[in-house]
């Protein structure tokens, strides 16, 4: 009896090993997968946010930071991704920018990875895919599924109560390691802290003019297929809204103000701590509603979901939805179409510190041609021309 | 306040191998085959967060 009991426990442990061992080896090679871009050929260098904050030198978050400068003086416009990884669409249009843009006057920055570390996990419990692909010409392009919060293993315990740095707001324990929680940050905080205060410091040292932030919200959350603007970019976000409606968009974009009473989000404390202006834009994403069906790959690039449709029957979501649902072209096209024109109308409003851009496909182009079309082959390209994130 | 937050997740790390050792230990003193079973698949998540895995 006690020979059987003695098997039976090392059977066991060997079997949850192996089990450990397993999705172990699943979650390192999420966590240490690189992702390559090839940036346009306006690049004129890649830094890093270390260099705006050295304590984030060799950390997971120490991310590139893509410049591109036209050598036209002008304004500066910073672009940022993947400030919430769970919402790919976001960093997936950065990487579209950052492949295909050329600056013909001022000067772009763009970071597609903001919070890399959170792009190194998934959400707990909501079996999330580790990665998801995209068709290109030469094959497929893989990405890092994320999380919408920093990863615990470089930023952990959380606090009972996050005190929001320097409002002292009071909020959630997780949203410590949330970077659209974190703004503007703080050279000693936690990881997330410092990396939204590189960035505030990257926007004051580099005389940022506009900073877009940009985002994909669950369907169920009324914030939804909308600008939210600080009041500096006020007229800007308004006229962006009203062309893209009228002209461009099958869904609207709205418009709506930066709530002045709610700390820690971009829109909010860019504009409040530094001279540029903030935006943030979201984009429906069905994946991240709770009343979803099967999370998986499909669902992501898709955004087919029959429960998320039923909840649109009973007019219980913030943005319609049908059994088109909505594709991770759509999402990328608008992000892609929101930002050019967010620029265009800047530049009309301060000629003299005007960002111009082109080359960088549209709604229309990437839902034609496909997202993928876009993206250049790593393996084509020299060597050091290509970087990771 | 870097200092501190990394002394607290390091005892944070003390605080799980202490757990890891405990659930081993009750494993190995256990007289129930189903309690071992169930001591094993409650070791897994310590482990991997001591091998930074998850």
């Amino acid at each position: 009896m006690k020979n059987n009991l003695k098997i039976i426990k090392i059977i066991s442990l060997v079997i949850a090993l192996a089990f450990a061992a397993i999705a172990g080896r699943d979650f390192y090679e999420h966590r240490h997968f690189m992702e390559p871009v090839v940036p346009s050929p306006s690049l004129t260098e890649v830094k890093k946010l270390s260099d705006y904050e050295p304590s984030l030198k060799g950390t997971v978050n120490d991310s590139n930071v893509y410049v591109f400068d036209s050598g036209v003086p002008g304004g500066t416009a910073l672009l940022i991704g993947g400030s919430h990884p769970e919402e790919p669409a976001a960093n997936l249009t950065a990487s579209l920018v950052a492949e295909n843009v050329k600056v013909e006057q001022g000067r772009l920055f763009v970071i597609i990875r903001s919070n890399r570390s959170a792009s190194t996990c998934t959400r707990m419990g909501e079996a999330y895919p580790d990665f998801y692909h995209v068709k290109t010409p030469w094959g497929i392009k893989r990405f890092r599924m994320g999380d919408r919060c920093t990863n615990p293993l470089d930023s952990w315990p959380d606090p009972e109560v996050y005190l929001h740095y320097p409002s002292r707001q009071m909020l959630a324990y997780m949203d410590i390691r949330n970077l659209n929680r974190t703004w503007p940050g703080r050279p000693n905080g936690a990881i997330t802290e410092r990396t939204t205060w590189a960035m505030t410091q990257l926007i004051r040292r580099e005389k940022v003019d506009m900073a877009v932030d940009l985002h994909e919200a669950e369907l169920e959350y009324p914030v939804e297929n909308t600008i939210v603007t600080h009041e500096k970019g006020q007229s800007v976000a308004a006229m962006t809204s009203m062309v893209l409606t009228a002209e461009l968009f099958e869904v609207p974009l709205s418009m709506e103000f930066s709530p002045q009473a709610l700390h820690g989000l971009s829109h909010r404390e860019i504009g409040d701590h530094t001279d540029a202006m903030s935006l943030l834009v979201e984009v429906a994403e069905p994946m991240i509603d709770r009343i979803r069906g099967i999370t998986d790959e499909y669902l992501l690039m898709t955004g087919r979901d029959e429960f998320v449709m039923k909840a649109g029957e009973h007019k219980l979501l913030y943005a319609p939805i049908d059994e088109r649902g909505w594709p991770i072209d759509v999402r990328v096209g608008r992000h892609s179409s929101t930002f050019q024109k967010m620029l265009e109308f800047y530049s009309l409003e301060a000629p003299d510190r005007a960002v111009i851009i082109s080359g960088v496909p549209g709604y229309t182009e990437v839902i034609e041609n496909t997202l993928g079309t876009y993206f250049h082959d790593p393996k084509q390209a020299p060597p050091e021309k290509v970087f990771y994130d | 306040m870097i200092l501190t937050n990394t002394i607290v997740m390091y005892l944070y790390y003390a605080i799980t191998l202490f757990f890891g050792e405990a659930i081993v230990y009750n494993l190995i003193k256990t007289e129930k085959a189903q309690d071992a079973v169930l001591y094993c698949i409650i070791l897994m998540p310590f482990v991997l967060r001591l091998l930074r895995l998850k």
